[in-house]
């Protein structure tokens, strides 16, 4: 069985570690807290990835605590959300171990910010507040980024966003337990599709490599995978809207979690996906297709499913490996997967803790 | 002779038994024409304070929205062309709001889009500026 070796722990947040985020290239990890700084992680020998040190600390430009934190994709920036309602965007100074500048800082949202993510070309920036908005901004020259999108339809607290591997294609979680999916036409952009099924709050959300597929963390315990069905598929799902896709829950994990889950990676090097949150517990799963006559819980018939327009469960998540007390017995607020196959098998997570630890999958 | 006279004597008994249901069923139908009566003034009153609600936020952002146009007509160097092509959606989005009573919900999620709308126009702007609601609240 696979199973995780922890190969460092990074001190030095003074609160707890809200997220970790990795650089899209380099072995570079990004963590934030509540103690309003961000930390850049180095490994310092190439060869010996126990050894690291924290190389900048981002401080001054949040007035509260700092609950996101991405990369853009070409590595050049890095954004922050902070509960002070701002998004802040930092870039390094050309010299070698330059410090890191607040470049821009961007004010809309009426309060706490809570995820931030950028679009695979690196165009467009999505953030979200507790306002139950979405805004979707365009990233111009000289660090201008205008707003091109102000989305209201949830009816809470919007948690995260999450962008398509490589479509332009916007998902959100929110505190009203649903993940709607945002599209653009023509600069306009819209909620082409809204997935119900949780029972409570969804914390997190993650695109599978191939991007069909979504997996999704909730305070009601379980996972959900939700698979793309495009318009003439082949199980008969009906597209109720011309030409739009629909996203259909086709696996829930449940039972494993004993608390909330508050995050969750898929990998794009391997395809395991992590989870952890308030059960002190990170997890490892393994996706793959559930044979159709294998009378699992959830199973659909061709019949059911054109009754219900369901697919019913169609995928499987078995769990790997488990690190019981991965941050002692606080709650893991973090886990991500290393973005590549450079170093596919590290996951980083933090914790209320104000911990942040490297872990290596270790497969036998 | 006996049993003509007992007859009647058990409906009066009958009639006193059921004398209170008799009350009480009077009672209800004078309940539900006042019901209605009320329930219609009531609701009238609540389609006024809504219809006002409603329009008070539209009218301010069409306030808003008119004067920055002619400020980025006056000033094209410091409002680009994109802005203006968003207020002028904005705009569209305003004017296609219904003036006049609707049973259709669909305005709700219409004044959600010019909410949207107005906010991605003000940060265009670089305003913060936001619609507070009424300062002081009307009754009637």
């Amino acid at each position: 069985m696979p199973r995780l070796e922890q190969l460092v722990e990074l001190q030095g947040h003074e609160d707890r570690v809200w997220c970790a985020a990795w650089h899209p290239t380099k072995a570079i990890l990004a963590t934030c807290s509540g103690d309003k700084t961000v930390r850049i992680w180095q490994a310092t020998n190439a060869l010996d990835p126990t050894k690291w040190q924290c190389t900048n600390v981002l401080e001054g430009a949040h007035r509260r605590t700092i609950r996101s934190v991405a990369w853009s994709p070409d590595g050049r920036q890095l954004a922050t959300g902070s509960f002070d309602a701002t998004t802040g965007i930092w870039e390094r100074e050309e010299d070698e171990n330059g410090d890191y500048e607040c470049v821009a800082t961007l004010e809309g949202h009426e309060n706490e910010t809570k995820s931030i993510a950028w679009s695979k070309s690196g165009a467009l920036l999505a953030t979200c507040s507790r306002d139950k908005s979405v805004w979707i901004w365009e990233v111009e020259e000289d660090n201008d980024f205008e707003c091109l999108s102000v989305l209201q339809e949830h009816t809470q607290d919007v948690k995260m966003v999450a962008w398509h591997p490589n479509e332009e294609l916007l998902a959100s979680a929110s505190y009203d337990d649903t993940i709607k999916i945002w599209k653009d036409d023509d600069d306009d952009w819209y909620c082409s599709d809204t997935l119900q099924g949780h029972e409570s709050t969804v914390w997190a959300i993650d695109f599978a490599p191939s991007g069909d597929h979504i997996v999704s963390a909730s305070a009601d315990q379980t996972l959900k995978i939700w698979q793309r069905f495009q318009p003439g598929n082949p199980m008969g799902i009906v597209t109720p809207r011309r030409g739009e896709p629909v996203w259909k829950c086709v696996a829930s994990v449940k039972g494993e979690h004993e608390r909330c889950i508050y995050s969750v990676s898929w990998s794009r090097a391997h395809g395991l996906i992590a989870s952890a949150g308030a059960d002190n517990t990170i997890r490892l799963f393994e996706v793959s297709e559930v044979a159709p006559d294998a009378g699992i819980e959830g199973q659909l018939t061709e019949e059911q499913r054109k009754a219900l327009n369901e697919p019913g469960i169609l995928l499987q998540a078995s769990k790997k490996a488990e690190v019981k007390n991965a941050h002692g017995t606080s709650d893991i607020n973090s886990v991500a997967w290393y973005p590549n196959e450079d170093h596919g098998d590290w996951l980083a997570s933090g914790g209320d803790d104000g911990i942040v630890r490297i872990w290596r999958l270790i497969r036998d | 002779m006996d049993a003509e006279q007992q007859l009647p004597k058990e409906l009066d008994l009958d009639n006193l038994v059921h004398l209170e249901n008799m009350f009480v069923e009077y009672g209800r139908e004078d309940g539900l024409i006042a019901g209605v009566r009320n329930g219609v003034i009531e609701g009238r009153v609540m389609g006024c304070e809504k219809g006002f609600e409603f329009s008070r936020e539209i009218g301010y952002y069409a306030g808003c929205a008119k004067v920055w146009k002619s400020l980025a007509l006056l000033d094209p160097e410091r409002i680009s062309e994109k802005t203006l092509k968003k207020i002028g959606s904005l705009l569209d989005l305003i004017n296609s709001f219904p003036r006049q009573n609707t049973l259709d919900d669909d305005i709700i999620a219409l004044l959600d889009r010019i909410r949207g709308r107005f906010k991605t126009v003000a940060s265009a702007m670089q305003t913060s500026e936001r619609y507070a609601g009424p300062k002081s609240v009307m009754s009637y």
